[in-house]
């Protein structure tokens, strides 16, 4: 019984602050410390946002945006996944593309925004575009870097034992390199948001950024507000998904 | 006792092996019997793990030639089986999957038994990281019995355990082997071991057998039989006997 306390508490304590900040933000805005011209009440943005969802255009903005996101990050994952796994395994694919692939990595992708807007324009492909570039490094250097780690003596070993390729690859080579591969992950799912968010905000007709951008024309400052904790929302709920995944795939290790 | 002439099942003939400028083995004879145990000793370094890679068929032979069953060996030798000094369980998979790695799917009671007769019926689904270092050379030793080899390669296995898990390791193999009566070499710094285990202690010096040394002692050893010391005094005077000269060389080089 008070293991189960202790356990429900722990399970709070980490949502103290933001409870408290939320509260402290909702008191300070009644009392009026904070003008409403520069932060807007939590029950307003609340407000704002019921209104938004009746009209249905929340839903529209916040589905476009997950829509961006879960595309390019397909894209760009798997991509990235299969140079690094091409790329660890093979010395001739290695010598190959890692090279070109370090030169490209180092380019900030955020600064092809000009160009792949005069590319394609500011409709669904450039963003796509954009968030599958930059998910695409984080994942192709951590699996890249497992699979090139994986202990050698296990490899040994499984070719000893009469492990033939595929076989030895999904038994040794690839758990081996699973725990950098789901860093890799994690990493690439805030670019994936960041990404999402600038090329959004710069250049957009529908999503959350657009939402954003579109309010700023008006003033409608718990719009704005709104966004910015959806933004906060999504990445929060992104991180949870990929902690869950290290935990299923990962039980061995703790 | 009649001796009983056995068939050979492994040659070594003329064996050399050197990683780039730095010479191994060079030009190793040896011939090992169907079901024989055989240890094989020396300094660290002497080749002594190289040579049993070599017969593991994991690495390529320089020159001279290996038959195994009167086969030439080229490539991963398939009758053998070998166990490692550090184990090299699978982390991510657990006791049993561990025991199964290149069994076919259906037979998961055979990694049961194995498991069974190094007594770790018990531990099936835990994962290796919650086990001790001479449970975890235990399922080393199952995964290595269940593909029933008709050679066992131990690579200095018992290496790291500490001295009261290492003897009763060393009863379990000796057991084991008796029962299954697979030929075995292991590989070892400690000649206490190798005497407590080996039908044939072999010593490995600048890359050739320089001791070939019967033990003949009544199974299950004894380590207080006066013999049993003897042989493991003999070994050593053996293997630290250049050192021995080398201080008579000095001494004299001092008197002139």
């Amino acid at each position: 019984m008070k293991l189960m306390i202790r356990g429900s508490i722990n399970t709070l304590i980490p949502w103290l602050i933001p409870l408290i900040l939320l509260v402290g933000w909702q008191v300070f805005s009644w009392v009026g410390v904070i003008p409403e011209r520069i932060l807007p009440a939590p029950t307003k943005v609340l407000q704002a946002g019921m209104e938004l969802l009746s009209t249905g255009e929340l839903v529209s903005h916040v589905s476009i945006s997950l829509g961006r996101a879960l595309a390019g990050f397909l894209i760009g994952g798997v991509i990235g996944f299969l140079f690094g796994l091409l790329n660890g395994i093979f010395r001739i694919s290695e010598l190959l593309f890692d090279t070109s692939i370090q030169m490209l990595r180092n380019i900030p992708h955020l600064a092809l925004i000009p160009l792949v807007i005069l590319w394609f324009g500011i409709g669904e492909t450039s963003k796509i575009f954009l968030v599958a570039l930059g998910v695409l490094f984080p994942i192709y250097i951590n699996t890249y870097h497992g699979i090139k780690s994986v202990d050698k003596g296990l490899v040994e070993m499984g070719r000893a034992y009469g492990l033939k390729r595929t076989t030895l690859f999904f038994t040794v080579i690839l758990p081996g390199a699973m725990s950098s591969i789901l860093v890799g992950i994690r990493f690439s799912l805030g670019v994936m948001w960041l990404t999402l968010i600038v090329s959004e905000t710069i250049s957009a007709h529908t999503g959350i950024g657009y939402m954003a951008m579109n309010a700023r024309e008006f003033m409608q400052m718990d719009v704005i507000v709104l966004s910015i904790l959806l933004y906060a929302l999504f990445g929060k709920l992104s991180d949870v998904i990929a902690k869950h995944l290290e935990g299923k795939l990962l039980q061995w290790n703790t | 006792m009649e001796e009983l002439r056995k068939e050979t099942y492994i040659s070594v003939n003329n064996l050399h092996k050197f990683y780039g400028e730095r010479t191994v083995l060079t030009g190793l004879n040896l011939s090992i019997e169907k079901g024989e145990f055989v240890a094989i000793v020396g300094k660290s370094g002497c080749g002594k793990s190289t040579l049993l890679r070599l017969i593991a068929g994991l690495e390529g032979i320089n020159d001279g030639s290996i038959y195994v069953n009167a086969e030439p060996l080229n490539r991963l030798n398939e009758h053998a089986r070998i166990m490692f000094q550090d184990g090299r369980l699978l982390p991510w998979k657990r006791v049993i999957d561990n025991v199964r790695i290149g069994l076919p799917d259906h037979a998961i009671d055979r990694a049961e038994d194995a498991l069974k007769q190094v007594g770790l019926e018990d531990r099936l689904n835990d994962w290796p990281s919650k086990l001790s270092g001479g449970q975890k050379q235990r399922v080393a030793l199952a995964r290595a019995l269940v593909h029933n080899p008709s050679l066992l390669l131990l690579d200095e296995p018992l290496g790291a355990l500490d001295a009261l898990t290492r003897i009763e390791m060393q009863d379990l193999i000796e057991s084991l082997w008796a029962q299954k009566k697979f030929t075995s070499i292991l590989v070892t710094h400690d000649v206490e071991e190798a005497v407590a285990i080996a039908d044939r202690v072999i010593l490995i010096e600048d890359g050739m057998i320089s001791l070939n040394q019967p033990i003949r002692l009544p199974r299950p050893r004894q380590r207080t039989h006066p013999a049993f010391s003897m042989y493991v005094e003999e070994i050593l005077e053996k293997i630290l006997n250049r050192k021995n000269n080398k201080l008579a060389l000095v001494r004299n080089s001092r008197e002139s």
